[in-house]
């Protein structure tokens, strides 16, 4: 009987000392919900892989009718990770973080506050592989490129066809350069009330 | 009946928007590749911009008072590499908008080809139901005219057997005038019967019996047996295309080969006749070297009562009669344009 009771006690303390993969969701004394994302979604291959990569992963996160929103870029020149959290109540926090290590330990302690609190959350995680803003910029450029590389020919040669032709183009590029997740998580939490 | 646009336009037509889809294709993946995705598939490229912005941040720490600029240069190339890096990440996504292009495309010839012969079967349907309701009424026509006449016809016929019999008795020696007054109202009233015989044949057009025949065959045994029925004229049987196996009545079909062949017989000294397989008809084309048909009843050859030949020479029904057959086997009898002579196309569903 002793044995099994220190089996058990060892398995809960194993338990605990583990990182957690799921999400953790807590209602403040104030009746608001905060949710814990666990660091196993930034240590997903192809999340880290792109957190590296210059642009701005955005971490969207739904959870019932609020939401959080987290962007992180990591910045070349000074090789560090900037932070912005936009979390449901629109406040900004900003930080940055020197190593992908420090960014994982900030992400498993920070909570983000989504809205109201309700007992059963249905949360949703999206990864998304660079901003609204760096989208605008590409979609900019890539017209202007287009646009460059047309007028290389002879103006006299260009006739209306051509010019409705490079709209078209123009509006494929505009509705093709669209932000899409990277990664998806969805999760169903009970919201317990925090100590 | 003349169809709405030739099988050889249609083909053009769709072969011209099938060329202009896939020529504005070409001209947006030409653009495409040459702008953007061919420098973002690029790894190459980006490898390059990389070891730049390193290069930036090396000479920065190797020259501290140029640092400003080398920051801006640094910024500029990630920025660059930035926008690669998010034409890569959607490349799917345009790729996709493409492939959705072409499909749109490719659907619109679709659905304009079936459209287009949608429109072309109504216009068919609709010109050949016109066409038999045209027909019907001068069918009742023709049968009541028969029927009025077979039968004073017959009654005439049988009183002038009595009349003479019973003037002869009276008038002995004016049986042999009699006699031959007989034989010339026979004559003339035969010349009326073979009159409504043509009326009947016309009003009484029965449902096909059809059956499995291969069309070429027939059309040879036809052409052996009939050759000898028009002396004055050559019928020459080309060698046939296809498999040209039809579900047509045999009798009914060799009485629109014969109705053709007569024509032709009256003004040319050679027909050519040629079947082939053309998707799924059995076309036999009639070509002859005559004066061909004027152009002043071309629209109307096809309606009853419409000849070129003097009167008491033919009642120009047998080309209502030959079409009317025809449409009854689901398949068309129809004048070709023609540089010399007359030519006929008839076709039968396979």
């Amino acid at each position: 009987m002793r044995a099994r009771i220190a089996i058990a006690i060892l398995a809960g303390a194993l338990l605990a000392a583990a990182p957690a993969t799921r999400p953790v969701a807590t209602i403040t004394p104030g009746g608001q919900l905060d949710i814990t994302l666990p660091a196993n979604i930034l240590r997903n291959d192809e999340v880290r892989k792109h957190l590296t990569s210059g642009l701005t992963t955005v971490f969207l996160l739904t959870a019932n009718d609020g939401g959080a929103r987290v962007e992180i870029r990591y910045e070349l020149w000074d090789e560090k990770f900037l932070v912005a959290v936009i979390d449901g109540e629109r406040r900004v926090q900003k930080t940055s973080i020197d190593t992908f290590e420090h960014l994982a330990e900030w992400w498993s302690r920070t909570p983000l506050r989504t809205g109201k609190a309700q007992s059963e959350v249905r949360a949703k995680l999206e990864v998304i592989p660079f901003s609204a803003r760096e989208e605008e910029d590409a979609q900019r450029w890539l017209a202007r490129s287009i646009g460059e590389s047309s007028n290389t020919a002879d103006p006299a040669q260009r006739n209306d066809a051509t010019a409705r032709a490079g709209s078209i183009l123009d509006l494929l590029i505009g509705t093709s350069v669209q932000r899409h997740p990277l990664q998806t998580w969805r999760w169903t939490l009970r919201a317990e009330k925090a100590p | 009946m003349k169809s709405l646009m030739s099988s050889r336009s249609k083909l053009l037509f769709l072969a011209a928007i099938v060329v202009s889809a896939l020529l504005v294709f070409a001209w947006v993946i030409r653009q495409l590749s040459f702008i953007s995705l061919g420098l973002a598939a690029n790894r190459e490229v980006q490898q390059v911009l990389r070891t730049s912005l390193d290069d930036q941040k090396k000479l920065a720490r190797a020259d501290p008072s140029s640092s400003a600029t080398y920051r801006k240069r640094f910024d500029e190339i990630r920025q660059l590499l930035g926008h690669l890096q998010i034409l890569e990440l959607t490349r799917e996504n345009l790729t996709r908008h493409y492939e959705l292009l072409l499909l749109a495309v490719m659907a619109a010839i679709l659905f304009a080809g079936s459209g287009l012969a949608i429109v072309e079967r109504r216009v068919r349907d609709r010109r050949r139901t016109q066409y038999l309701q045209h027909l019907t009424s001068w069918q009742e026509a023709a049968r009541r005219h028969a029927h009025e006449i077979r039968t004073p016809l017959t009654a005439a016929s049988l009183e002038i057997g009595e009349l003479v019999s019973k003037l002869s008795k009276r008038y002995p020696e004016a049986a042999p005038e009699l006699k031959n007054a007989e034989s010339s109202i026979r004559e003339e009233l035969d010349q009326l019967r073979r009159f409504t015989t043509g009326f009947t044949s016309f009003a009484v057009i029965g449902e096909p019996q059809r059956k499995r025949h291969d069309l070429a065959q027939f059309l040879a045994e036809f052409c052996s047996m009939f050759a000898a029925t028009w002396p004055r004229m050559r019928i020459i049987l080309e060698d046939p295309e296809g498999d040209c196996h039809v579900v047509a009545d045999r009798e009914m079909i060799r009485q629109v080969f014969v109705n053709l062949c007569s024509n032709s017989a009256f003004v040319a000294t050679e027909l050519r006749i040629r079947a082939r397989r053309s998707g799924g008809n059995v076309l036999v084309d009639f070509r002859d070297d005559g004066p061909g048909i004027p152009p002043e009843i071309r629209a109307r050859l096809f309606e009853p009562y419409t000849t070129t030949r003097k009167i008491g020479e033919g009642m120009g029904l047998g080309l209502a009669i030959s079409k009317k057959i025809m449409l009854d086997h689901d398949g068309d009898l129809v004048l070709l344009q023609s540089s010399r002579g007359a030519a006929f196309r008839m076709s039968l569903p396979s």
